[in-house]
């Protein structure tokens, strides 16, 4: 080996065993690289991530939104390393519920998932702190694809934390087989659901005609409510207080009145199933009640009728001053300590507001799509709405998007709760009015009457609810 | 020394041991990993299909429960409205005044049993006019699962009157109809007759739904023992999911699965909504063996688990836990990347060492000797005991032979020198005999004409006519010793002396010692004269 002549100079020696220790670090860092002790911040299809999911896009017939996560898991996903697991499809309601038990850690609540879709409220419920800023992934560019308008609900200070997946109005839905009867024998006319007033008139007409029966559920008053007071010139909340003025009475006095005479549900729960067993034949609702409406009403004896429906633009309450509400809740994300969770999400939510997939995945919905491309492209070409049966639907959004004002319902303090209290006293006051006009009508006094009085005691005691 | 010979031996064996694992590694020879994720899954298959009979079986006894409170209630309406069974049909009254009896039964059943869902159904119907045989009986089913605890959680109607559902005021399901269509009835007999107390059926999509589930249920009886209805409890995808989500501590998220044969073709229900069909049509897929392994492959993805039988309700159906082949496959490589790392490491390590062994120990030890054969100066001691001791040793024996060799050099020098002085001394010596015998020769010449050649031939002739001791006296005289010498000598007293002397004196012709110790010379010259010519 030459040891004899290699070695005479000590200071050599050294130097080959420097140069051993460099190799030997070079190849440790090679060696750490690839066992993966430095992990990368992308999934990939080596190293997959799975993102627990709950979502509200689906009833229990159909979900399009499993449809279109299929898609993404057996595509875009499987090649990035990125699967999203459905566990729960429910309610915006529930949703709330379980982010609540999951956040304050109470007994037998479910692990937050690492994606939802909520309404904004959400945020506060679950912490800012706690939510993923979309805009640390998507760039500038990306958002500014979207329909303006719908990202600014997403905006928490100056995180953005609810990316916009679909959007929905509402509309006014009718069963046309059973009003076609109704028609027939009264003379009302489809053309005469434009308007409120005109609403409101079928209602008594119907409930006459019917025996007794509803002619239509309204299913948010609150939005109803807010619509009429845009419309006449109004403001519907002022620094958190439901404004119960004179032009909240204007918008009452007639709803009350068909309300208490009778054709107006006063029930819980969803219009839909009261469809089912025609227990009304029409309702005021989201434009994703369309994924509920049935294709058959059943009678008491077991006997189905298949059914023609049709969806109507929100009735107006001015002529000049069509409006309508837009709302829909986001996909918000959990901020998770494994970055490739986080960037997964990311990738998902890039896939789903991407026009063409989100086109495919809202019109199977009854939503509107979130890109302005994806608009343009649903309202010059309604063929892209593969579901026929949704075709009347879109025509009405067409004709509201072009024709109404599109208002957002405003966030504030307490906004939900304050709703739904709304909610349950309209129909409280109301059921209660309508029973007593019952009663006294049946007792000998004069409807009209009876009718006056009630409806002024409704908004008297409703404006006492409303401060308590 | 030693010790640290056998680090050095270590390290190299370990080097070339951890090279050969690596190459068996390489070639798949040996795979740990997969052996892992093995005793992993099996691990989880046997918790999951235990709990899953138990479940079951647990689930059963709600149900043979639910049963028996269905008979009762059933019964009470019966005889408390003077009705038979038979009467039922087609009176839409009776029966809908039935259900909303028997509601609260179901309800509370729901409420305590751990399913998404009950339901009763009765071989009776409000019209049995329709063309397809429709059967009444409530079904309530929970909307919203987000876990598998269902306490408190909203529900639906599914099937039932809709008094039933408006005086109770429950949510219709969007697939809400009044009577549902099954073919409970057909098998029913033959499914309880083996004497099985529950039956679980495959899973199929629940009508009109996206959904799919299993069921649970139990035979109604009448009072005859006549089978009249059946009762029981649903197990939908999405609560399957719920309740047998797992993750494995090393391997993550695993999909549990229960799985019904269809002759060669599997369809299920798992705990990943990945898998659960979410359309119409039933997602089938194969099976495949392959090793100890069991290959799922769905189609458009395989995954690779294992599966066991699980006898549930008179039937067999399979257990399963599964990972996606992609997991396997990011798991094994993610294994063999961590052997190859330190089985890599291992032997780069063990390399260093044994360089390491040589700069430091072996190269100084060489140098060391190269330092002694050149006689170069010692330099720094090398560090090891044992070496250090040896040159030590070995530099004190060298000191030690050195000084011999100066001792010897110098002993040399010495005996040279007395070498020199003694040939000097010989020399001398010899010139002093040569000068000698030349005077020698020169008195023996001179002598030898003062001597009478007459006398000197008889002194030499009559020499061997003396006796022996007057020749030993003669001889003793020539040594140049005294007469008194030669008297202790040869122990003789004067006067034998002086007659010996006489005699000698006489016989030999002469008349004094001096013409003996003349005769005697020339004699002793004469035969070394003699000696020398031979």
């Amino acid at each position: 080996m030459g040891w004899e002549n290699g070695w005479d100079d000590y200071s050599e020696g050294n130097m080959i065993m420097k140069k051993t220790i460099s190799i030997l670090l070079c190849m440790l860092s090679v060696t750490l690289c690839l066992s993966g002790c430095v992990k990368s911040d992308r999934p990939s299809s080596g190293e997959p991530v799975v993102l627990t999911m709950w979502h509200v896009y689906g009833s229990q017939t159909k979900s399009p939104l499993n449809t279109a996560i299929d898609r993404f898991n057996d595509t875009v996903g499987k090649e990035n390393g990125v699967a999203i697991d459905v566990v729960s499809v429910t309610s915006s309601s529930a949703i709330d519920k379980a982010l609540a038990a999951s956040t304050n850690g109470e007994p037998g609540a479910e692990k937050l998932p690492d994606l939802f879709t909520a309404y904004p409220r959400v945020a506060e419920i679950v912490g800012t702190d706690k939510l993923l800023a979309w805009d640390s992934y998507f760039t500038k560019e990306e958002l500014a694809a979207f329909h303006s308008e719908f990202l600014s609900e997403g905006y928490f200070d100056d995180a953005f934390l609810m990316l916009p997946i679909a959007k929905s109005t509402e509309a006014f839905y009718l069963n046309k087989t059973l009003f076609d009867r109704f028609s027939a024998d009264t003379g009302v006319t489809v053309d005469d659901l434009g308007t409120v007033d005109g609403m409101l008139n079928t209602a008594k007409v119907y409930y006459d005609w019917s025996g007794g029966q509803n002619f239509m559920q309204i299913n948010d008053f609150y939005n109803y409510v807010y619509v009429g007071m845009k419309a006449f010139g109004g403001e519907w909340i002022v620094d958190g207080r439901l404004q119960l003025n004179e032009t909240f009475e204007r918008i009452w006095d007639p709803l009350a009145e068909a309300a208490i005479y009778g054709g107006i549900c006063l029930e819980d729960g969803y219009a839909a199933s009261r469809w089912k067993t025609v227990e009304v034949i029409s309702n005021i609702g989201s434009t994703a009640d369309v994924l509920y409406q049935p294709h058959e009403v059943v009678y008491a004896d077991n006997t189905a009728e298949p059914i023609s429906a049709i969806a109507l633009p929100y009735p107006v309450f001015d002529e000049d001053s069509a409006g309508v509400v837009y709302r829909g809740d986001g996909l918000f994300a959990i901020k998770n300590s494994d970055e490739r969770k986080n960037y997964g999400a990311y990738l998902f939510a890039k896939w789903l507001t991407e026009a063409e997939n989100n086109l495919s995945f809202v019109t199977e919905a009854g939503y509107l799509p979130v890109m302005d491309e994806a608009l343009d492209t649903l309202f010059r070409d309604l063929s892209v709405v593969e579901n026929t049966d949704y075709h009347s639907l879109y025509d009405a959004v067409d004709i509201m998007v072009r024709n109404y004002e599109m208002y957002a319902l405003p966030l504030y303090d307490s906004a939900s709760d304050i709703q739904l209290n709304f909610e349950k006293n309209v129909k409280a006051v109301l059921k209660s009015a309508h029973n007593q006009y019952l009663k006294r009508v049946n007792e000998g006094e004069a409807p009209e009457s009876v009718l006056h009085d009630l409806t002024a005691a409704s908004l008297r005691e409703l404006r006492s609810l409303s401060v308590q | 020394m030693r010790r640290r010979l056998t680090f050095y031996l270590i390290s190299a064996l370990v080097m070339f041991m951890s090279l050969i694992l690596l190459l068996l590694n390489f070639f798949g020879i040996m795979n740990p990993t997969d052996h892992q994720i093995m005793d992993a899954l099996d691990g989880q298959l046997s918790n999951y299909a235990r709990n899953v009979e138990r479940d079951y079986d647990r689930l059963d006894a709600y149900a043979i429960s639910f049963s028996e409170q269905m008979e009762t209630a059933l019964q009470n309406y019966l005889s408390e409205n003077g009705l038979a069974f038979e009467e039922l049909e087609n009176n839409a009254e009776a029966v809908t005044r039935l259900q909303c009896a028997l509601y609260d039964t179901v309800y509370l059943n729901m409420q305590l049993a751990p399913s998404s869902g009950a339901f009763y159904i009765l071989d009776t119907t409000v019209n049995s006019q329709t063309v397809a045989p429709h059967y009444n009986g409530i079904y309530l089913k929970y909307i919203n699962l987000n876990s598998d605890s269902t306490v408190n959680n909203d529900f639906s109607l599914f099937r039932g009157s809709f008094i039933v559902g408006n005086e109770n005021g429950l949510t219709f399901h969007s697939g809400w109809q009044n009577e549902m269509q099954t073919d409970f009835f057909d098998t029913c007999d033959a499914t309880f007759a083996d004497g099985a107390y529950y039956a679980l059926s495959p899973a199929v999509t629940i009508p009109e739904t996206w959904e799919r589930a299993r069921y649970v249920y139990v035979p109604i009886h009448d009072l005859k023992g006549d089978t009249i209805g059946v009762c029981g409890f649903e197990i939908n995808d999405l609560f399957f999911q719920l309740a047998y989500k797992t993750e494995d501590e090393q391997l993550g998220p695993v999909v549990c699965a229960l799985l019904d044969d269809r002759q060669g073709s599997y369809t299920g229900q798992f705990s990943s909504s990945r898998f659960n069909a979410s359309n119409d049509a039933a997602a089938d897929f194969r099976i495949a063996e392959k090793d100890d392994w069991v290959i799922f492959d769905f189609g458009t993805e395989q995954c690779i688990g294992k599966e066991d039988a699980v006898h549930l309700g008179g039937d067999t159906f399979s257990a399963a836990i599964m990972l996606t082949q992609a997991q396997y496959d990011s798991f094994v490589q993610q294994g063999q990347i961590k052997i190859y790392a330190l089985l890599f490491i291992a032997a780069v390590f063990s390399f260093a060492c044994c360089v390491f062994m040589s700069n430091r120990y072996v190269a100084p030890i060489l140098k060391k000797i190269e330092q002694i054969k050149t006689n170069e100066e010692a330099g720094d001691a090398l560090g090891i005991r044992e070496i250090d001791d040896l040159f030590a040793f070995l530099e004190e024996k060298d000191s030690l032979h050195e000084e011999q060799l100066a001792e010897l050099e110098k002993a040399k020098q010495q005996a040279e020198q007395e070498a020199e002085q003694a040939k000097a001394a010989y020399d001398r010596a010899l010139e002093e005999y040569q000068l000698a015998r030349s005077e020698i020769h020169q008195l023996s010449d001179e002598k030898k004409k003062e001597i009478v050649l007459e006398d000197y031939e008889y002194f030499i002739c009559n020499l061997k006519t003396l006796t022996p001791t007057e020749y030993r006296i003669y001889e003793l005289y020539l040594t140049g010793k005294s007469a008194k010498e030669i008297m202790e000598i040869t122990g003789t007293k004067e006067n034998t002396l002086k007659y010996h002397n006489k005699n000698i004196y006489s016989k030999l012709g002469i008349s004094s010692r001096k013409q003996l110790l003349r005769f005697a010379s020339l004699k002793q010259h004469q035969d070394r004269k003699g000696e020398q010519t031979k």
